[in-house]
Protein backbone atom coordinates (compact mmCIF):
# COMPACT_ATOMS: atom_id res chain seq x y z
CA UNK A 1 0.00 0.00 0.00
CA UNK A 2 1.61 3.40 -0.56
CA UNK A 3 1.70 6.22 1.65
CA UNK A 4 -0.81 8.06 -0.47
CA UNK A 5 -3.32 5.57 0.12
CA UNK A 6 -2.32 5.33 3.49
CA UNK A 7 -2.94 8.90 4.31
CA UNK A 8 -6.25 8.64 2.37
CA UNK A 9 -7.83 6.45 4.30
CA UNK A 10 -6.40 7.64 7.57
CA UNK A 11 -8.04 11.30 6.61
CA UNK A 12 -11.20 9.41 5.63
CA UNK A 13 -11.28 7.66 8.90
CA UNK A 14 -10.68 10.51 10.80
CA UNK A 15 -13.25 12.97 8.98
CA UNK A 16 -15.87 10.56 10.33
CA UNK A 17 -17.67 8.96 13.40
CA UNK A 18 -18.95 6.03 11.56
CA UNK A 19 -17.47 5.54 8.52
CA UNK A 20 -18.50 2.11 6.57
CA UNK A 21 -16.10 0.95 3.98
CA UNK A 22 -18.37 -1.17 1.83
CA UNK A 23 -19.63 -2.52 -2.15
CA UNK A 24 -22.00 0.13 -3.16
CA UNK A 25 -23.44 2.84 -1.53
CA UNK A 26 -26.51 3.12 0.71
CA UNK A 27 -28.84 3.35 -1.85
CA UNK A 28 -27.50 0.38 -4.42
CA UNK A 29 -25.39 -1.91 -2.53
CA UNK A 30 -23.42 -4.14 -4.68
CA UNK A 31 -23.20 -7.06 -1.61
CA UNK A 32 -25.18 -8.62 0.42
CA UNK A 33 -22.71 -8.09 3.54
CA UNK A 34 -22.49 -4.66 2.97
CA UNK A 35 -26.51 -4.07 2.66
CA UNK A 36 -27.09 -5.30 5.86
CA UNK A 37 -24.83 -3.23 7.52
CA UNK A 38 -26.00 -0.29 5.95
CA UNK A 39 -29.59 -1.74 7.18
CA UNK A 40 -28.29 -1.80 10.76
CA UNK A 41 -26.72 1.90 10.62
CA UNK A 42 -29.90 3.29 9.14
CA UNK A 43 -32.33 1.25 12.06
CA UNK A 44 -29.89 2.82 14.68
CA UNK A 45 -30.32 6.64 13.20
CA UNK A 46 -26.84 7.39 13.69
CA UNK A 47 -25.21 9.62 10.63
CA UNK A 48 -22.98 7.63 8.89
CA UNK A 49 -20.91 8.14 6.13
CA UNK A 50 -19.73 5.29 3.70
CA UNK A 51 -16.80 4.91 0.80
CA UNK A 52 -17.45 2.86 -2.22
CA UNK A 53 -14.54 0.49 -2.65
CA UNK A 54 -15.58 -0.36 -6.00
CA UNK A 55 -14.86 3.00 -6.62
CA UNK A 56 -11.86 3.08 -5.72
CA UNK A 57 -9.19 0.35 -6.43
CA UNK A 58 -6.28 1.31 -4.32
CA UNK A 59 -8.13 1.89 -1.51
CA UNK A 60 -10.35 -1.69 -2.48
CA UNK A 61 -7.07 -3.28 -1.65
CA UNK A 62 -5.47 -0.93 0.80
CA UNK A 63 -7.91 -0.94 3.15
CA UNK A 64 -7.39 -4.51 3.64
CA UNK A 65 -3.67 -4.56 4.20
CA UNK A 66 -4.71 -1.20 6.48
CA UNK A 67 -7.19 -2.79 8.67
CA UNK A 68 -5.92 -6.11 9.17
CA UNK A 69 -8.98 -7.82 7.56
CA UNK A 70 -9.65 -9.46 4.43
CA UNK A 71 -13.00 -8.76 3.65
CA UNK A 72 -15.32 -5.93 2.95
CA UNK A 73 -17.56 -4.45 4.55
CA UNK A 74 -15.46 -2.62 7.02
CA UNK A 75 -16.83 -0.75 10.08
CA UNK A 76 -14.91 2.26 11.78
CA UNK A 77 -16.16 4.05 14.66
CA UNK A 78 -14.63 6.58 16.34
CA UNK A 79 -11.66 6.31 14.37
CA UNK A 80 -11.43 2.29 15.43
CA UNK A 81 -11.81 -0.78 13.44
CA UNK A 82 -15.15 -2.36 14.84
CA UNK A 83 -14.94 -5.03 12.42
CA UNK A 84 -17.06 -6.51 9.21
CA UNK A 85 -20.81 -8.12 8.75
CA UNK A 86 -20.47 -11.02 11.20
CA UNK A 87 -18.89 -8.68 13.96
CA UNK A 88 -21.56 -5.68 13.65
CA UNK A 89 -24.87 -8.10 13.53
CA UNK A 90 -23.42 -9.94 16.67
CA UNK A 91 -22.82 -6.45 18.55
CA UNK A 92 -26.32 -5.39 17.14
CA UNK A 93 -27.97 -8.11 18.70
CA UNK A 94 -26.08 -7.81 21.58
CA UNK A 95 -26.91 -4.10 21.86
CA UNK A 96 -23.44 -3.05 22.13
CA UNK A 97 -22.71 -1.13 18.65
CA UNK A 98 -26.04 1.10 19.83
CA UNK A 99 -24.08 1.83 22.55
CA UNK A 100 -20.96 2.63 21.39
CA UNK A 101 -22.79 4.46 18.13
CA UNK A 102 -24.44 6.86 20.58
CA UNK A 103 -20.79 8.12 21.93
CA UNK A 104 -20.25 9.50 17.91
CA UNK A 105 -23.19 11.78 18.62
CA UNK B 1 -11.42 -24.25 -7.75
CA UNK B 2 -14.25 -25.59 -4.94
CA UNK B 3 -13.26 -26.70 -1.53
CA UNK B 4 -15.30 -28.76 0.37
CA UNK B 5 -16.43 -28.44 4.06
CA UNK B 6 -14.10 -31.00 4.93
CA UNK B 7 -10.82 -28.93 3.68
CA UNK B 8 -12.45 -25.79 5.29
CA UNK B 9 -12.40 -27.31 9.00
CA UNK B 10 -8.69 -29.04 8.10
CA UNK B 11 -7.33 -25.57 7.15
CA UNK B 12 -8.86 -23.99 9.96
CA UNK B 13 -7.95 -26.72 12.38
CA UNK B 14 -4.12 -26.59 11.65
CA UNK B 15 -3.71 -23.62 12.73
CA UNK B 16 -6.25 -23.51 15.65
CA UNK B 17 -5.68 -27.33 16.70
CA UNK B 18 -7.85 -26.82 20.18
CA UNK B 19 -10.80 -26.03 17.98
CA UNK B 20 -14.01 -27.32 17.26
CA UNK B 21 -15.06 -26.34 13.54
CA UNK B 22 -18.70 -26.64 11.94
CA UNK B 23 -18.82 -25.69 8.41
CA UNK B 24 -21.46 -25.14 6.24
CA UNK B 25 -21.49 -24.16 2.45
CA UNK B 26 -24.38 -21.40 2.66
CA UNK B 27 -24.84 -21.60 -1.87
CA UNK B 28 -23.45 -25.22 -2.67
CA UNK B 29 -20.96 -23.91 -4.53
CA UNK B 30 -17.67 -24.29 -2.81
CA UNK B 31 -17.30 -20.64 -2.34
CA UNK B 32 -19.54 -19.34 0.52
CA UNK B 33 -19.38 -21.05 3.93
CA UNK B 34 -20.41 -20.35 7.35
CA UNK B 35 -18.47 -21.44 10.12
CA UNK B 36 -19.30 -22.19 13.87
CA UNK B 37 -15.32 -22.28 15.56
CA UNK B 38 -14.60 -22.95 19.12
CA UNK B 39 -11.51 -22.33 20.67
CA UNK B 40 -10.00 -22.05 24.04
CA UNK B 41 -7.76 -19.28 23.14
CA UNK B 42 -10.95 -17.05 21.96
CA UNK B 43 -11.42 -16.79 26.06
CA UNK B 44 -10.67 -12.86 26.59
CA UNK B 45 -9.85 -12.07 23.19
CA UNK B 46 -11.47 -9.48 21.23
CA UNK B 47 -13.96 -10.50 18.56
CA UNK B 48 -12.24 -9.21 16.06
CA UNK B 49 -8.86 -10.74 17.39
CA UNK B 50 -11.11 -13.80 17.25
CA UNK B 51 -12.36 -13.78 13.85
CA UNK B 52 -8.70 -12.41 12.61
CA UNK B 53 -7.41 -15.50 13.86
CA UNK B 54 -10.07 -17.51 11.72
CA UNK B 55 -9.79 -15.69 8.89
CA UNK B 56 -6.14 -15.35 8.75
CA UNK B 57 -6.07 -19.27 8.93
CA UNK B 58 -7.96 -19.05 5.49
CA UNK B 59 -6.04 -16.29 3.92
CA UNK B 60 -5.26 -18.14 1.02
CA UNK B 61 -8.48 -19.37 0.57
CA UNK B 62 -9.96 -16.02 0.32
CA UNK B 63 -7.69 -14.74 -1.91
CA UNK B 64 -8.80 -17.75 -4.58
CA UNK B 65 -11.45 -20.33 -4.49
CA UNK B 66 -13.69 -18.56 -1.11
CA UNK B 67 -15.25 -15.69 -1.79
CA UNK B 68 -17.13 -15.52 1.59
CA UNK B 69 -17.49 -16.74 4.80
CA UNK B 70 -19.29 -15.94 7.42
CA UNK B 71 -18.17 -16.84 11.03
CA UNK B 72 -19.27 -17.16 14.42
CA UNK B 73 -16.83 -17.73 17.09
CA UNK B 74 -17.11 -18.96 20.39
CA UNK B 75 -15.18 -19.72 23.46
CA UNK B 76 -15.92 -22.72 25.22
CA UNK B 77 -18.28 -21.77 27.84
CA UNK B 78 -20.16 -20.45 24.86
CA UNK B 79 -19.98 -23.57 22.58
CA UNK B 80 -21.82 -25.45 25.64
CA UNK B 81 -24.45 -22.96 25.88
CA UNK B 82 -24.76 -23.15 21.65
CA UNK B 83 -24.92 -26.77 21.59
CA UNK B 84 -27.36 -27.04 24.60
CA UNK B 85 -29.72 -24.61 22.49
CA UNK B 86 -29.04 -21.55 24.46
CA UNK B 87 -31.05 -18.57 23.71
CA UNK B 88 -27.44 -16.57 24.14
CA UNK B 89 -26.13 -17.60 21.74
CA UNK B 90 -27.50 -16.71 17.98
CA UNK B 91 -26.91 -17.31 14.06
CA UNK B 92 -27.39 -14.94 11.87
Amino acid sequence: MSESVKAQIQSLIDESPVLLFMKGTPESPQCGFSATVVDILKSTETPYKTFDVLSDREVRQGIKEFSNWPTIPQLYVNGQFVGGCDIAVEMFQKGELQTLLQTTQ
Amino acid sequence: MQISNQEIEAIVRKRLPNSEVLVQDMTGTGDHFQLVVMDPSFEGMSLVGQHRLVMGALSEQLEEAVHAVQIKTLTPRKWQEYQNGGTNVRIS
